[in-house]
C-alpha cells in the first residue's frame, strides 16, 4: 500500500531534477563547443563580409553576424589575386601521396612491431616512441640540409618523402594490431596462409578503423604545414595551400576578407576527408562479431 | 589420418615459466584424446606446439610418423578449433569455409563441392551467406568446426571449443562432436578443463599439471585408479575426500576419527601416507549393515533430486592435492540416494566401504594403483 504513495512523492522531485541536470550538462557542453566553434564561425562569416567590416567588427558579437552587404565577393577575389586552384591541387597531390604511400608503409611497420618476432624489435619500438615526442620543427633544419644535399629541393618529392613514414601512424597501427584477436591470424596460419597473406587477407580487412584514423591523421599532418614547404620550395610551382595564404601578406592592400575566404576553402577538403572516414574512425573491433 | 607422437617435449616461455616439462605422449590414429587440467597447466600450449604456433625448446613431435618440429603450421596438415572460434569476421560463412581450401590452391569447382558437402553435414546450408556476427554462439561453433573439417586434415586440435556456450547447448554440441569424431575417425586432441567433457568425450584422457603429464588412460580408469593425489582430487565431483592415513597399531585398520575401518584387500605398506574415499564410498548405515559405521553431523546438504550430497566435518586430517593439510575446518562429502532422510545440522550414521579406499605414499603417488 505504501509503495505507490512513495513513488508519487518521489516523482515530481525526480521529474524536476533530471531535466535540470540534463540542462546544465547541455549548457556546459554548448559552452565548450562554442569555444572551439567561434574561430571557425568567425572565419565563415568574416569571409562573407566586405573587407572594411571584418576587423572593425572583430571585437563584438557583430563578428558573428553577416549584416548588410554580405556576399561571395571575397571568394571571387581569392581566385583573381592568387592561383588558388594551383595551390589546392598541389596540396591535394602532396597529401594524397603522403596518405597513399604512407598507409602501406606504416601499416607494415606497425604490424611488424605488434606481431612479428625479430631481433631489435623492442629497440625499434622505443625509437618510434622517441621520435613521436620530438617536434618536427626540431629536425626540420638538419632534414633540410640532408635533402638539399640529395638535390631534392623545390619538388613534390621533398615534400612527400619525409612524411611517408610517420611515427604517429606507426604507433596507431601498432596499438590497433595489438588489440586484434591473435587467434584470427593463428587460424589463418593454420589454414595455410603465410605472413603476408595473413596480413593482407585477414588483418587489413579487419583494421578499417585503424586505416581511417591514420588517413585522417596523416592527411592533416601536412595539410597545415608551413615551415617545411617554406624551407624547401622556392616558387609557387610546387607550393601547397599554407604558403598560398601567406602570399596575401605580400600583396598590398591587406584584405582580411580574402584571407578568411581562402581559409574557408582550405578547411573544406579536410572536412570532406573527415566526413568520409569518420564512420570507421569511431568503429571499434568490438563490432566484428568475434566473441559470443 | 595419422598418429601423433610427442617425445620428451619441453617448452619454456620468455619469463622462465616451464609450460611443458619432458612430456611424452602417443595418440593413436583415429583416437580422441582429451587433455584435461586446470587453467595454466600447459594443455593449450601443448596444442599450440602441435599446431606449429609455438616452437618447442626440446623433444620431438611426429604426426603420421613424420617429424614436424621444423615445419610451419601450414605444412602440418592439422586443423584447430579455437575457444573463441576465430571466425574471420569480414567473410561470410561460405568465405570462412572456403578460405583454407583457397590457401591450398584447390580449384573453384572442388572448393564449391567440398564446402557444400561440409555445410550439409553440419546443417550450415541456410547460414552460408551470413557473416559471423549474425550467428548465435552455437552456430559460430558449428562454423568453426566446419572450417576445421572442410580441409579433411590429418589431426583435429580443439581448444576448449565449448566453453563459450551455455550449459544446454554444450551438452548438445558435445554429443555432436563425439558423433562426428566417431564417423570421421580423425585423430583428435581436445583440450578442456571441464571433467564432464573429458569423461564423456575421450577414448583416453591425459591429465596435466604445471606442464607435467600426471596420468593417461580411459576416463573410467582415471576415476577408479588415480595415479596420484592430484588426479584423485581433480577427477570426480565432488572431489575425492583425501586425508592423512593413520593406521591402528596392528596395521589392519584405518582410523577415521573414532571409527576403525578394517582394511580390505592388500594391507598397505608402511609407505601409505594418505588415503582417499570417493563420496560414493559412503552409504546410509542402515542400508549397509556389514560396513563400519561413522557417526557424523551434517554441516551442509545439497539436494540434487536424484542424489543428496551431505558434507560433514572430516574425521581425519584432510589434505589437498599436494598432501598439505587443509586449513580451517575441512569437510568431507558423502553421496547419498535422493530419498535418503537426512537434514542439515542433524546427526547421520554413515557406512564406509573399506574396499573403496585409495592409498597414496608420502610423495602423493598411488599405492596398488
Amino acid at each position: 500500500m505504501s509503495r505507490p504513495a512513495r513513488t508519487a512523492r518521489a516523482r515530481p522531485r525526480g521529474r524536476w531534477r533530471r531535466p535540470a541536470a540534463v540542462l546544465l550538462s547541455y549548457l556546459a557542453v554548448t559552452a565548450c563547443a562554442a569555444v572551439f566553434l567561434a574561430p571557425i564561425l568567425f572565419m565563415a562569416i568574416g569571409s562573407l563580409k566586405p573587407d572594411a567590416r571584418v576587423l572593425a567588427e572583430a571585437g563584438g558579437w557583430h563578428a558573428f553576424w553577416p549584416g548588410a552587404g554580405a556576399g561571395l565577393g571575397n571568394y571571387g577575389d581569392v581566385f583573381r589575386r592568387v592561383p588558388f586552384m594551383h595551390y589546392l591541387l598541389n596540396s591535394l597531390w602532396i597529401n594524397g601521396l603522403i596518405v597513399v604511400l604512407g598507409l602501406p608503409v606504416n601499416a607494415f611497420a606497425g604490424y611488424a612491431l605488434a606481431r612479428l618476432r625479430w631481433r631489435g624489435r623492442e629497440l625499434a619500438l622505443a625509437a618510434v616512441l622517441a621520435i613521436l615526442v620530438i617536434p618536427f620543427e626540431a629536425i626540420a633544419v638538419p632534414l633540410f640540409y640532408e635533402l638539399t644535399a640529395l638535390g631534392m629541393r623545390d619538388s613534390y618529392t621533398v615534400q612527400v618523402i619525409p612524411f611517408i613514414a610517420n611515427p604517429l601512424s606507426i604507433y596507431l597501427f601498432y596499438s590497433f594490431f595489438l588489440g586484434l584477436p591473435r587467434e584470427l591470424e593463428e587460424a589463418a596460419r593454420i589454414d595455410g596462409a603465410g605472413v603476408l597473406r595473413t596480413f593482407l587477407t585477414i588483418v587489413v580487412p579487419n583494421a578499417k578503423a585503424a586505416f581511417a584514423s591514420v588517413t585522417i591523421v596523416s592527411f592533416l599532418f601536412y595539410w597545415g604545414m608551413y615551415l617545411w614547404p617554406l624551407l624547401v620550395t622556392g616558387g609557387p610551382g610546387v607550393r601547397p595551400l599554407p604558403l598560398g595564404i601567406a602570399t596575401f601578406y605580400t600583396l598590398p592592400p591587406l584584405q582580411w576578407g580574402d584571407i578568411l575566404a581562402f581559409g574557408m576553402m582550405m578547411v573544406a577538403p579536410v572536412l570532406v576527408v573527415f566526413v568520409i572516414f569518420q564512420r570507421w574512425f569511431v568503429r571499434g573491433v568490438a563490432a566484428t562479431g568475434l566473441k559470443g | 589420418m595419422a598418429a601423433v607422437e610427442l617425445r620428451n617435449l619441453e617448452k619454456a616461455f620468455a619469463d622462465g615459466t616451464r609450460a611443458i616439462r619432458d612430456l611424452t605422449l602417443e595418440v593413436a590414429d583415429g583416437e580422441l584424446l582429451v587433455l584435461l587440467g586446470p587453467s595454466g597447466c600447459g594443455k593449450s600450449t601443448l596444442l599450440r606446439l602441435l599446431a606449429g604456433l609455438e616452437a618447442p625448446d626440446g623433444g620431438e613431435i611426429r604426426i603420421g610418423g613424420r617429424p614436424v618440429n621444423a615445419l610451419g603450421p601450414r605444412e602440418r596438415n592439422v586443423a584447430m578449433v579455437f575457444q573463441n572460434y576465430a571466425l574471420y569476421p569480414h567473410m561470410s560463412v561460405r568465405g570462412n569455409l572456403e578460405f583454407p581450401l583457397r590457401m591450398r590452391g584447390m580449384g573453384r569447382a572442388a572448393i564449391a563441392e567440398r564446402v557444400e558437402r561440409t555445410a550439409r553435414s553440419l546443417g550450415l546450408e541456410p547460414l552460408l551467406e551470413r557473416r559471423p556476427r549474425a550467428l548465435s554462439g552455437g552456430q559460430r561453433q558449428r562454423v568453426a568446426m566446419g572450417r576445421a573439417l572442410v580441409r579433411e586434415p590429418e589431426v583435429f586440435l580443439m581448444d576448449e571449443p565449448l566453453s563459450n556456450l551455455d550449459a544446454k547447448l554444450r551438452v548438445e554440441i558435445r554429443a555432436e562432436i563425439a558423433e562426428l569424431q566417431r564417423r570421421l575417425t580423425t585423430t583428435t586432441l581436445y583440450v578442456t578443463h571441464d571433467q564432464v567433457e573429458a569423461m564423456t568425450l575421450g577414448t583416453r584422457v591425459a591429465v596435466l599439471r604445471e606442464g607435467v603429464l600426471q596420468q593417461v588412460g580411459p576416463p573410467q580408469g582415471l576415476y577408479e585408479r588415480p595415479a596420484n593425489l592430484f588426479v584423485a582430487a581433480f577427477v570426480g565431483s565432488p572431489e575425492m575426500n583425501l586425508f592423512r592415513a593413520a593406521l591402528t597399531p596392528d596395521g589392519a585398520a584405518l582410523r577415521l576419527g573414532p571409527t576403525s575401518v578394517p582394511i580390505a584387500g592388500p594391507v598397505p605398506e608402511a609407505r601409505a601416507a594418505f588415503a582417499g574415499l570417493r563420496p560414493e564410498a559412503f552409504a546410509p548405515a542402515e542400508t549397509r549393515p556389514d560396513w563400519p559405521v561413522l557417526e557424523v553431523e551434517v554441516a551442509a546438504l545439497e539436494a540434487l533430486g536424484h542424489e543428496r550430497l551431505a558434507y560433514f566435518r572430516s574425521p581425519a586430517p584432510a589434505v589437498d592435492a599436494d598432501g598439505r593439510q587443509r586449513a580451517g575446518e575441512a569437510l568431507m562429502a558423502a553421496r547419498l540416494p535422493g530419498d535418503c532422510p537426512v537434514s542439515a545440522r542433524a546427526p547421520l550414521r554413515l557406512g564406509v566401504d573399506a574396499r573403496a579406499l585409495h592409498w597414496f605414499d608420502a610423495q602423493g603417488r598411488a599405492l596398488f594403483a
